[in-house]
């Protein structure tokens, strides 16, 4: 009997060479894809995409520490990835992409691994249900008749609820922005902890705006969903994330393995067809129904960490 | 001091000191690492103000409804003449074969602005916050007042309401001043233990609470989420004190009263009003929790409700591919290490405390054993991740199994005592006369004769250790995630098929053990009567 | 008739109050001695005692002339039933009784020969595959005294085996107690607050009042010439007493 539990004590800890443990900033269906993908390509290999928003991720590596079960971050917002920058490995020697010069990071211990552009996300058939006009600009949010109806991630956890935080502050300034989402948070029926939450809510038909992402929008339009992408008065805001591999971990074959994958097939794979935002030279897009002329707000401040820290303690709703 | 006396108080102070670590020192250090100077700043914002009054807020209604509803339930087993009592008994209690996130995303299922009976009732969905939570919750709690209430109403003696109707008290009377001063105490433990029950929850609000938050939602969002150990320990704090009161009050409690010996079960009269009454209620408290049961089914199988009503296998595909198989057999062994773990240290530690001498170091353990009730899960999570994170169990399998045991321990621990002390007294003095020694006691007596007890702690533990999101929500990682925890991660990208697919499958397997567990007491009774 | 048991100045102490007073007595070989008394006199406490259960303060137990107080139970030649019997639920009447003999490594080999000779000697060769619940009380106490038997012990301690029994039953058992005792050759020292059963089986009563022997003869001088009061009301249940009273209420002549 107590032979049998210090077995399992060591299975239950043990297997480390087979293991690849990955935390994974990226929506759930890119995950599944991900994982299918490594499957196949690393049979012999365990290979655990960990779902994570990227909030979590980063204050996660943050507690654990050099002792973290992460090998590979994926997907980690970039302003997040500024805390944790000491616990990742340079990526010195390794191939890069085509970098796009605003995408090819100084810091070389991480690389960039998409860009992603948010917008109003409206279900056409809830809001013709309700009998609701189009929202066109941020001030239009604030219209009473939208309560309950606005769903948005909360920048806490998600970086794609933090983007929309970010170009409030750009464009209106702190103490402004944050009157503002006093006023909003009246209408919106929930803050998601993921980034694709408002997306998934407007495809159940729970909300009829959502601030989410582009592409996600435009992957749901293509199976179906009455979801439409409405740009937002001055622009679409967009976010970074990036990619790395964990300090000490590099010395293991398979998460070497594993990374060179994911930095090179996976890479544009990822880019032609769930993450189109450009971020290399001569992208594809093969996502249909992406709007090809999405203008961009104002996002010089986004990947500042000590700015993004001050907000997010600032922010108080849930 | 004889040789067996030594080998008894060593045992004793070695699990006292077990306890001590397992159940003191987490907490302790969990205080340890609230940083004072930043709650003062959390604690005078409005949010918190508001998260305070949310979670006392709906706790109290929840408590009120779901005790209230226990107690018709009840009544309706134990004071009426409807049939089937048996199978609507079990019916009753299925509800905690379940998560409790899973009953806020049976309810969304259901009720949610696409819910199945939503869309066919074309009613308006005012589900999310305050009502959900309260529906959710009452359902998450009812059943575990309905058994404290109902075995103690199975113990009520008819001579008094004999005694009474000779004295020409009437009806309604009789219920005010008979009925009620007798279940005064169950109902005052019934309603301490509903409201902390509730009050620490977090699964409930986190699925169907929306925008109305609670303490234990904002204690796992700060701590799982941004690991801000300081302030989930200060909820944590907070969260303690409705806990430690119903401990207290159960402690009272216990000391003052004997075991209920029914002198004469009670006479139920015919009453048909009453009867027909009492059975809709149960019929439509059942048929509620059949139906959020049914409904994971049904999201399970159906494409994309209600825009694609095809039958589909892809949901359960999608869970496949995440891993299910994999977490499935995580549960399934902590669960059982939990279960053969707990009931025997529970089993050696009831032992030792209800049949052994030395009081005062038994009363000292006794207390010790049953103090993890005072601590909710995620409390207890909180004070292990504080604790442990550094030391050798951290991160394995092990860690989840210990805190498990722990978690649930009082209650097996208790039904082993008191499965003790009615044994008769005098065993161990035969066994000192007749040269038998007491662990040829424990095997050929005491354990034959308590192999009912002895499944019933399996089950809880198994039982429990398969539903739980509260203490393992810290401690788990990617290679020993429990099955339970899967549904929260789904929860949060709201791939509700696929949780409501999980669910499922816990509840069937709870299911089938209980079965499997009714299966053994029965055959145990069997032998134990030839 | 020799000494079989020889209690000298017993002392127990139990928090501050003195359970046993100095006990002095002996008991003669295959006598029936009785412990009379009301609850709380000790009378319990004297048994556990001899039967080395528990401890005590000072005093000597001399069984067959040697000092057996710092024996252990098991090692004294005694056996003791209980009031509740303490029969294993689990088992069935052989098996309870074989039980004890399978501790016995000189006797484990016949431990079921020897068990059925007993059972067969007590009247239960029919109950054998019995368990305990489908016994009569009665028959469930010769089940006890057999277990005891088991390891034949010269002294058989009896702790109040009648209380749960009803009066008809109580009867018929006295008789095969006796009739047990003769068949084994036992001692027995039978503790009870009843004071009929108490005269009627033994050939000595020992009268004990909160931790002292008050008077210990045979059962006919104690009735007739009891050495006290507190003798007297006893065993006469106490007679006198509710006489006067009904008298007083009734308003008669004292």
């Amino acid at each position: 009997m107590s032979l049998l539990c210090v077995v399992l004590l060591f299975t239950g800890c043990g297997g480390e060479s087979k293991d690849v443990v990955i935390y994974s900033s990226m929506e759930d269906y890119r995950n599944a894809d991900l994982s299918q993908k490594l499957k196949e390509k690393f049979p012999d290999f365990n290979v655990k995409v960990q779902q994570i928003t990227t909030g979590n991720n980063a204050a996660k590596i943050k507690a654990e520490g050099a002792n973290t079960e992460a090998d590979i971050v994926l997907a980690l917002e970039t302003a997040s990835y500024e805390q944790i920058a000491e616990y990742f490995v340079p990526l010195e020697g390794l191939q890069t992409n085509n970098y796009l010069p605003d995408m090819d990071n100084a810091d070389k211990r991480c690389f960039t691994w998409e860009k992603f552009e948010g917008s109003f996300i409206v279900n056409t058939e809830v809001l013709k249900g309700k009998n609701l006009p189009e929202p066109k600009t941020y001030e239009d949010l604030l219209k009473p008749e939208y309560k309950g109806m606005i769903v948005m991630s909360n920048p806490k956890t998600s970086g794609t609820g933090y983007m929309f935080l970010n170009t409030w502050v750009n464009s209106m300034g702190e103490d402004e922005a944050f009157a503002y989402v006093e006023k909003l948070q009246a209408n919106v029926k929930q803050f998601t902890e993921s980034g694709s939450g408002p997306v998934k809510m407007l495809v159940q038909g729970e909300a009829a705006i959502g601030l989410g992402m582009v592409f996600q929008a435009a992957e749901q339009i293509n199976q179906g969903a009455p979801l439409k992408v409405i740009q937002p008065e001055g622009g679409a805001p967009y976010n970074t994330t990036v990619f790395g591999i964990i300090k000490g971990k590099e010395t293991k074959e398979n998460v070497k393995k594993v990374f060179e994958y994911l930095n090179t097939e996976y890479f544009l794979f990822d880019k032609e067809n769930y993450a189109p935002g450009k971020v290399i030279e001569n992208q594809q897009i093969k996502i249909k129904n992406y709007p090809a002329d999405l203008e961009l707000a104002d996002m010089s401040t986004i990947t500042d960490m000590e700015l993004k820290q001050k907000l997010l303690d600032r922010w108080n709703f849930s | 001091m004889t040789k067996s006396r030594t080998l008894s108080l060593s045992v004793k102070l070695v699990l006292t000191a077990f306890f001590m670590v397992t159940v003191f020192l987490p907490i302790i250090s969990m205080f340890s690492k609230i940083n004072w100077a930043t709650i003062g700043s959390i604690v005078n914002t409005a949010t918190f103000g508001q998260t305070v009054f949310n979670s006392l807020s709906v706790t109290i209604c929840a408590t009120i409804i779901s005790v209230i509803t226990a107690y018709l339930l009840a009544f309706a087993i134990n004071h009426s003449r409807i049939p089937c009592k048996g199978a609507l008994s079990i019916l009753i209690t299925l509800p905690m074969l379940i998560p409790s996130i899973s009953h806020g995303l049976g309810l969304i299922n259901l009720f949610g602005e696409n819910g199945l009976l939503t869309n066919l009732l074309g009613i308006p969905s005012n589900l999310y916050g305050f009502n959900g939570i309260l529906i959710g919750s009452v359902m998450y709690s009812f059943p575990v007042a309905f058994l404290m209430l109902s075995d103690a109403m199975k113990y009520a003696d008819e001579t008094i309401y004999e005694a009474a109707r000779v004295l020409g008290i009437p009806k309604g009377s009789r219920f005010f001043s008979v009925t009620l001063p007798y279940m005064k105490r169950p109902l005052i433990s019934a309603t301490f233990a509903v409201f902390t029950m509730v009050f620490t929850d977090y699964g409930v609000p986190l699925s169907i609470g929306g925008r109305f938050v609670t303490l234990p939602v904002y204690l796992y969002t700060e701590v799982i989420g941004l690991q801000d150990f300081s302030r989930g320990a200060f909820i944590g704090l907070l969260l303690l004190i409705p806990a430690i009161i119903t401990f207290l009050i159960d402690l009272r409690k216990k000391d003052n009263e004997g075991m209920g010996f029914a002198s004469k079960s009670i006479r139920i009269e015919r009453n048909r009003l009453r009867d027909i009454l009492l059975g809709l209620f149960c019929v439509l408290v059942i048929g509620f929790v059949l139906l959020v049961l049914v409904s994971f089914a049904i999201m399970t199988f159906i494409g994309k409700y209600p825009y694609d009503m095809s039958f589909t296998l892809r949901h359960i595909q999608e869970v496949m591919d995440k891993g299910l198989g994999e977490f499935f057999s995580n549960s399934l062994l902590i669960s059982i290490l939990v279960a053969l773990i707990g009931t025997v240290v529970g089993y050696i530690t009831a032992y030792v405390t209800a049949r052994t001498e030395s009081r005062v170091v038994s009363r000292i353990l006794h207390l010790t054993s049953i103090s993890s009730l005072a601590i909710p899960g995620i409390v207890l999570g909180l004070g292990y991740v504080i604790c442990f994170s550094g030391s050798f169990l951290y991160g394995t399998i092990f860690i989840l199994v210990l805190v498990n045991i722990i978690h649930f321990f009082s209650s097996p621990y208790m039904m082993a005592h008191n499965a003790m002390k009615k044994l008769n007294p005098n065993f161990e003095d035969v066994g000192k006369t007749l040269c038998v020694g007491r662990l040829r006691l424990l095997r050929d007596v005491f354990i034959p004769n308590t192999l009912d007890t002895i499944a019933e702690m399996f089950g809880y533990f198994f039982v429990n250790s398969m539903i739980t999101i509260s203490a393992v929500a810290f401690l788990y990682n990617t290679r020993t995630m429990p099955l339970a925890i899967l549904i929260n991660q789904l929860e949060g990208d709201m791939m509700f098929e696929a949780a409501a697919f999980v669910s499922m499958i816990i509840l069937l397997s709870n299911i089938l053990a209980k079965i499997v567990i009714a299966g053994v007491k029965k055959f145990c009774k069997y032998r134990l009567a030839k | 008739m020799e000494e079989k048991l020889q209690v000298s100045r017993l002392i127990k102490t139990y928090a501050d109050k003195t359970v046993l007073n100095g006990i002095n007595f002996t008991v003669h070989n295959g006598e029936f001695l009785s412990v009379l008394g009301p609850s709380g006199c000790g009378k319990t406490t004297l048994l556990r005692i001899l039967i080395g259960i528990e401890p005590f303060d000072s005093g000597h137990i001399q069984k067959d002339g040697e000092e057996i107080s710092n024996l252990p139970p098991n090692a004294r030649g005694m056996g003791i039933v209980f009031q509740n019997y303490a029969l294993f639920p689990n088992m069935s009447v052989l098996q309870n009784v074989m039980y004890p003999l399978k501790f016995q490594p000189k006797l484990k080999k016949n431990a079921k020969s020897i068990a059925l000779d007993i059972i067969e000697k007590v009247g239960l060769t029919e109950h054998i595959g019995k368990k305990p619940n489908k016994l009569s009380g009665g028959q469930q106490q010769r089940v006890a005294i057999a277990r005891t038997l088991a390891l034949s012990p010269d002294i058989v301690l009896f702790d109040e085996p009648m209380s749960a029994l009803d009066a008809a039953n109580r009867v018929a058992l006295r008789k095969e107690i006796k009739e047990i005792q003769a068949k084994f050759g036992i001692t027995m020292i039978y503790i009870t607050h009843d004071q009929e059963e108490a005269f009627s089986m033994s050939d000595r009563v020992i009268v004990m009042d909160e931790g002292n022997i008050v008077q210990m003869d045979t059962p006919y001088e104690v009735y007739h010439h009891p050495a006290n009061d507190y003798v007297e009301q006893f065993v006469t249940c106490h007679l006198k007493e509710k006489i006067s009273s009904i008298q007083e209420s009734v308003g008669g002549v004292r």
